[in-house]
């Protein structure tokens, strides 16, 4: 009976593990076996053609690009602030330091429309800027702050006690310590944080839907009131809507493989890194 | 000057989170006013006649996070147990690696495979009870569970692994099976980091807007008056985040109180997201201490 | 050397202990050609020994030996921790690493006590039962018995019978110790593999279980890893040393306490 037991959660545990991996790279499966045949040299670099039905995508892949490049510049100097407040200015076990923590996981949970609408009042309405590719780069730095912060803290967390104490028995100040040794050892878990918060970044649709982004019309901006980009996750989801014309099958398609390449080449860039990190903090 | 800056740069970003929750409070005062707590309570939204009623869309969140959860909550503590404890480490670690990947597939793509397929499968598989059409509360609950699959599995793991190996290992060397050990030693101890897997799979179901828009029909004020029966699911329905995404909010601007209607339905998003999310971040933090 | 495996203590009905004679005298456990890998790293060897019945067997040695190890390959533990184990282990005539061996069944006659008492987060009763009930189904009765009978013969019944439902992470760690103790002997085992047992506990406690073991030897067979000799000469009947010896653990000396420790044993001719 016992034995019976031990058989069946196996085969349970290993049969739902199955399903789920399964299940998941059945998508993977289905999704390059559409897109595949779209993708050519003049998909991805031509721009778009009659609304969407033939044509390339480049000036969707450029907006996105400039959106989440917008965004890293607004969030890094951001995110490694607060992390050094949490764990150098502040005192790091004290009740503020892991109230501030606590309230970045909390943030995390926040839904992306969220950053956006508070884009669309504060940029949009009331400073007038219209949609532009900036205030998407500002909500998309709001939506990323949060995991970006928490990874740099972690990796800050990690640094062995016996560098900063070593460091601080040469007679060298907090900021000193910040800047030779914290840093330094930060830069890792500022690339990890920031590549993973892109990656998720880069297929946002609903923060970018009211500030940033149209369907058709925009090529590279020439400054900022009035300048929106064309993106590809807003594309995928405007031809979504459409899919019934069948001329859309391999556009759409086709941007969505590509999105979900760079989604991916942003993720697995942060592979390596964490495995340095892990074998760091291992010592 | 590096402390200074810290300084500042914190404050400002701390303060564009506190804006951000300030500024849907003041924007939904007039809706709050007008409505009071008809506005959560009441099942009716007539935009035109400036009737605000969101019961239904919070009916619509909750029903889909459940029916998400339903599914995913077993298959997913499943599979972590298969990870956390029958994997070697490397197959684990691959494992992981995979799961992660999927999880960045950005909801627009997870909607477009819900419109291509999953809402013929929906129609077809239930055209007994004669649908009006595949978009249903059924069909966005269905695609939010596989989203929310790799979430369960990661902190599920996660929370496996946290047990000492201590308490494991004098398990075994009593003669307990694999099995035993994991049921009676294992999981009870993983509770508060299971918990937060949970909980923060169904604040990521609940905040969940695109594809949830694309396949749920949006449809206002579908509210059954049984709120269990299960008729309803099969009709299309809407959600706080397929209103928000929708057409409203574009028309919304120019009329206070309308807008103020649709940031209500944010501010309601951001609490419980918010509350969802705080709570299983509190379990999974006393899970790692423990 | 033989001693009948008589039950005298035990009011429950046992798990059938009565040892055919054949077996009855001889080594308990016998060692043959063992080594232990973890990955390329020869952790330890150990060529020849055997583990007397009804007696106090000390392991010593420097710490990072392999003695925990040696323990560990002894009830299968190794298994679960990813070691690579050759050559042979003979419990009562038959090799524990045989296809077909009930590991789970080997481990619940060869019990383990540990370094740091690992006391489950549940009740005492429920602690000492732990293993026991998976081995036998027992009444509300039988239960009851089996508790009182583990909880004496660890020689902490007297201080918990009044509170067997409360959680035993209350107890202080002397106490949990004998709790583990008690929880091993529920489940009856021939052997109980003793890890360093009191290095976490203060003199008193670990004088309580020292003199436990004096008594356990009657009905059980101890293998003692210990790192302080006074503890091994005042407690082992006989001894094995493992000392390292080009980076791998090796068994280098056994014998009687005399043998190993004595003016003219092992130690002494380094």
């Amino acid at each position: 009976m016992r034995k019976l037991i031990n058989y069946l959660l196996a085969a349970a545990a290993l049969g739902s593990m199955s399903v789920v991996i399964l299940i998941l790279g059945g998508l993977i499966i289905v999704i390059a076996q559409k897109g595949l045949p779209a993708i050519s040299w003049s998909f991805l670099s031509s721009g778009m053609k009659q609304a969407g039905a033939s044509g390339g995508i480049i000036w969707h892949l450029v907006g996105t690009l400039l959106l989440i490049t917008t965004a890293w510049l607004i969030t890094s100097p951001l995110s490694l602030s607060l992390a050094l407040l949490q764990q150098v200015w502040l005192d790091k076990k004290g009740r503020w330091s892991q109230a501030l923590r606590l309230f970045f996981y909390t943030c995390n949970g926040v839904p992306s429309i969220v950053f956006g609408l508070f884009g669309f009042m504060i940029f949009v309405q009331y400073f007038n800027w219209g949609k532009s590719w900036l205030v998407g780069g500002i909500v998309l730095a709001m939506s990323m702050l949060p995991t970006v912060t928490l990874a740099i803290m972690e990796r800050m967390e990690a640094i062995p006690a016996k560098y900063l104490e070593a460091s601080a028995a040469l007679g060298l100040s907090k900021t000193q310590v910040v800047w030779s040794v914290i840093l330094p050892q930060s830069l890792t878990g500022l690339a990890t944080g920031s590549l993973l918060a892109l990656a998720r970044a880069a297929g946002e649709t609903a923060p970018i839907m009211f500030t940033a982004t149209i369907f058709a019309g925009a090529t590279f901006p020439d400054g900022i009131r009035e300048n929106p980009v064309l993106t590809l996750p807003y594309h995928i989801f405007i031809l979504a809507q459409d899919s019934f014309d069948p001329a859309m099958g391999p556009q759409l398609w086709g941007s969505a493989l590509v999105l979900i390449a760079l989604v991916a080449t942003l993720s697995l860039l942060a592979l390596p890194l964490r495995l340095i990190m892990h074998e760091e903090s291992h010592d | 000057m590096t402390r200074f800056f810290s300084w500042l740069f914190s404050l400002l970003a701390l303060a564009a989170f506190f804006a951000l929750l300030l500024l849907f409070v003041w924007q939904s005062l007039p809706v709050l006013r007008a409505e009071g707590g008809s506005y959560v309570t009441e099942n009716r939204w007539f935009f035109r006649q400036h009737q605000f009623g969101a019961a239904a869309m919070i009916y619509g969140s909750v029903v889909v996070s459940i029916i998400a959860l339903m599914i995913a909550v077993p298959l997913g503590l499943g599979a972590a147990i298969g990870t956390a404890e029958y994997l070697p480490a490397r197959l684990r670690w691959v494992a992981k690696a995979f799961m992660e990947l999927l999880a960045g597939i950005p909801s627009v793509v997870y909607g477009l495979l819900g419109i291509l397929l999953l809402r013929n499968w929906v129609y077809d598989g239930f055209v007994a009870f004669e649908p009006l059409s595949g978009d249903t509360l059924l069909t966005a609950g269905l695609l939010l569970s596989i989203m929310v699959l790799p979430t369960i599995v990661t902190l599920g793991d996660d929370a496996l692994r946290a047990v000492s190996a201590k308490q494991r290992h004098a398990a075994r060397g009593l003669g307990l099976t694999h099995a035993e050990t994991i049921l009676f030693i294992t999981l009870p101890q993983a509770g508060k980091g299971l918990w937060a897997a949970i909980l923060l799979g169904f604040g990521r179901a609940m905040g969940e807007t695109i594809a949830v828009f694309l396949v749920v029909g949006r449809q206002d004020n579908q509210l059954p008056e049984n709120l269990f029966s299960l008729s309803m699911l099969l009709e299309a329905g809407q959600t706080l985040t397929s209103k928000l995404g929708g057409a409203e909010t574009n028309i919304a601007y120019g009329d206070p109180l309308h807008w103020a209607a649709i940031t209500g339905l944010a501010l309601l998003l951001l609490l419980i997201t918010g509350l969802v999310t705080w709570l299983g971040s509190v379990f999974r933090r006393r899970s790692q201490d423990a | 050397m033989t001693e009948p495996a008589l039950d005298t203590d035990h009011t429950t009905a046992s798990m059938s202990q009565t040892e055919s004679p054949h077996i009855m005298s001889g080594p308990v456990l016998r060692i043959r050609d063992l080594s232990v890998y973890a990955g390329k790293k020869h952790l330890l060897r150990v060529e020849s020994l055997d583990i007397p019945r009804h007696e106090v067997l000390g392991i010593i040695g420097p710490s990072g030996s392999g003695k925990s190890t040696l323990l560990r390959v002894l009830n299968r533990l190794t298994d679960l921790t990813g070691l690579k184990v050759t050559g042979d282990v003979f419990f009562q005539e038959k090799s524990i690493f045989a296809r077909g061996t009930d590991v789970d069944h080997l481990r619940a006659s060869i019990g383990m006590l540990f370094q740091q008492p690992v006391v489950f987060p549940t009740t005492i009763m429920e602690n000492v039962l732990f293993g026991a009930k998976r081995l036998r189904s027992m009444s509300r009765g039988e239960q009851l018995e089996c508790v009182e009978s583990a909880l004496r013969e660890a020689a902490i019944w007297e201080e918990v019978k009044d509170r067997l439902k409360r959680p035993a992470l209350q107890l202080s760690v002397g106490q949990q110790q004998r709790l583990c103790l008690a929880r091993t002997l529920a489940t009856q085992p021939n052997v109980i593999l003793m890890d360093e047992p009191t290095s976490a506990l203060d003199p008193r406690s670990t004088e309580a279980i020292e003199s436990l073991v004096f008594k356990l030897k009657k009905r059980h067979s101890i293998v003692l890893v210990t790192h302080q000799i006074a503890q091994a000469r005042r407690v082992a009947d006989k001894l094995a040393l493992i000392d390292v010896v080009q980076g791998t653990g090796e068994l280098v000396c056994q014998g009687d306490v005399d043998t190993v420790l004595g003016q003219a044993g092992c130690l002494a001719a380094e």
